[in-house]
């Protein structure tokens, strides 16, 4: 039954307006509490910046980072509040973790030009699993209109390593939210995610290709193509529906100049 | 919070067109609560829905909307075309009888009319699948006409679903001017390999327009309604033909600034602190 309920659940998040994400989950949990766990770690939220004080920068919340009420910042490696046992990566696994955020914070660099990063690594079967979160939000007053936007990139991937190649697997979420008030428009809301899995077997491991560069090259690839993809659909596609429930030059005359392009 | 106000708020909130598909979430999700939603429930959400998306019913040879302004009692609503009251099943969106109206007013109705004869045409004219709902009513001497738009366009096959709905107010004293006050409204859902949805929300007036006599009055609204659809559809047009250039652009750019993947060099990057000093 409590399979079923989350699949009605997963259902209804694909339903109900992005732009409440937040409050619809919580709904959801307080309709369905015995779903908490597997609604959290299911739906995807807009990421929660943190300030680490240790190392004076922000970074990011979520649930692969969360042991009990405390997140760990991937920066000083620490939970914050404390936890004396909370759960971290290997030193190993920890010096990779490191890696990996220094060179996605440098990807962050060219490609957000601002916003934040964190990358979280853990332990899992053949190898290890991980997440790279990116977070950027725009606020621009244009004409004397406010102007928001808010970018969410979360990249899960699982790792397994055999004799010198690896083997990737990532599901890739990017959750975008723009708001507008012009007064020549009025309020305008667009906000949506889209997810993709992408698999890569068999990638070398060597001198050069290292996880870091075989994760980032997959990274940046996906969020090209997602975010070209994001911005037909977002924008052109969606004007174009506008434009085809109101036809600006009239039913018939658009008729006519359809059949012409035919 | 209760659970029944949570789920009544998930029904509400339904996309255009997908009513019965949250319905049936929200039944599923309920599980063996699922007796919460009971037959009065249901049907409440069924009328807030239906009235509130200004949805159009079928009555034979013609549609007519229901909506706020439209209902004359519990399931009654009064068709704007037929001049006909009808009884409805919210649930199937169908029609359960018919009569006659009876209770419009003499001094009202050519106004209300003459409206209708030209709003439908506006609709008709721009907008493939579109109906018009005009009612009116009369307070002393100052009459008062409402009119409902609704327009949609449902294609679940390539995943998308959209409405427009627009509702605009005029009072008057007949013989005297009046002025327009109404609201733009278009929701668009998308869902294939994700949910992306458009909410847009506007008020829009013009003041002034002749009510000297039914026609004019009727034919001034229809190109005043008619302009201020298209400014705000040419508007829209032009700020989502700039945004890509724009806001979306500030938030994560196309490519990095020397308009390069970083591709191979992501071996050499963790020798490096920042972005400028890769392409450098």
């Amino acid at each position: 039954m409590s399979e079923e309920q989350l699949d009605f659940a997963l259902d209804l998040m694909r339903r109900l307006p992005p732009s409440e994400i937040e409050k619809n989950l919580g709904g959801l949990i307080d309709v369905a509490p015995e779903l908490t766990e597997e609604l959290l770690s299911a739906v995807d939220q807009p990421l929660k910046i943190a300030y680490d004080s240790e190392s004076q920068r922000d970074y990011l919340l979520c649930d692969y980072n969360r042991d009990g009420d405390s997140y760990r910042s991937p920066w000083s490696n620490k939970y914050d509040p404390p936890l004396s046992d909370g759960q971290k990566p290997s030193a190993q696994l920890r010096q990779l973790e490191v890696q990996t955020n220094n060179a996605f914070d440098v990807y962050r660099d060219l490609y957000y030009e601002g916003g934040v990063s964190s990358v979280y690594l853990w332990e899992s079967t053949g190898g290890f699993s991980g997440v790279v979160l990116i977070k950027k939000t725009a606020d621009f007053a244009k004409g004397g209109a406010p102007m928001k936007g808010a970018w969410d990139s979360i990249h899960v991937f699982e790792v397994v390593e055999k004799k010198g190649k690896a083997d990737y697997r990532i599901t890739s979420t990017i959750m975008l939210r723009i708001d507008t008030n012009h007064a020549s428009t009025g309020a305008v809301n667009c906000s949506g995610s889209l997810t993709r899995q992408q698999e890569a077997n068999g990638l070398p491991l060597n001198r050069d290709n290292t996880h870091v560069s075989n994760l980032g090259q997959q990274i940046e690839k996906i969020e090209n193509t997602m975010r070209s993809h994001i911005e037909s659909l977002y924008f052109s596609r969606t004007k174009d529906i506008v434009n085809d429930i109101r036809k600006k030059v009239g039913v018939a005359l658009d008729k006519q100049q359809r059949s012409m392009v035919k | 919070m209760t659970e029944l106000s949570i789920v009544s708020g998930f029904l509400k909130s339904a996309p255009p067109g997908e009513f019965n598909e949250v319905l049936q979430d929200v039944k599923g999700l309920l599980g063996d609560k699922a007796y919460i939603l009971d037959a009065n429930v249901t049907e409440e959400a069924h009328r807030t829905y239906n009235t509130e998306q200004l949805v159009a019913f079928d009555a034979g040879d013609h549609k007519f909307l229901v909506s706020h302004n439209t209902q004359v009692g519990p399931n009654l609503y009064f068709d704007s075309k037929s001049l006909q009251v009808h009884e409805v099943d919210h649930a199937r969106q169908a029609v359960i009888s018919s009569q006659p109206s009876t209770s419009h007013d003499s001094e009202v109705e050519p106004w209300r009319s003459a409206m209708h004869f030209e709003l439908e045409n506006y609709v008709n004219t721009y907008f493939p699948q579109g109906l018009v709902a005009v009612t009116g009513s009369k307070s002393g001497s100052t009459v008062t006409l409402n009119i409902d738009l609704s327009a949609y366009l449902f294609n679940t096959r390539s995943f998308y679903n959209g409405r427009w709905r627009s509702s605009w107010t005029l009072t008057f004293i007949p013989g005297q001017s009046s002025d327009l006050n109404g609201k733009i409204k278009c929701n668009v859902h998308f869902f294939e390999g994700g949910n992306v949805q458009l909410r847009t929300d506007t008020d829009r007036s013009k003041k002034g327009l002749s009510a000297l006599n039914p026609s004019q009055l009727a034919q001034a609204t229809s190109s005043a309604i008619q302009a201020l659809e298209a400014d705000w559809q040419n508007h829209f047009e032009s700020l989502f033909d700039n945004m890509g250039q724009t806001t979306f652009k500030a938030l994560r750019r196309p490519l990095p600034m020397d308009k390069n993947v970083i591709g191979n060099r992501w071996s050499l990057i963790q020798s490096y602190k920042l972005g400028a000093d890769l392409v450098k």
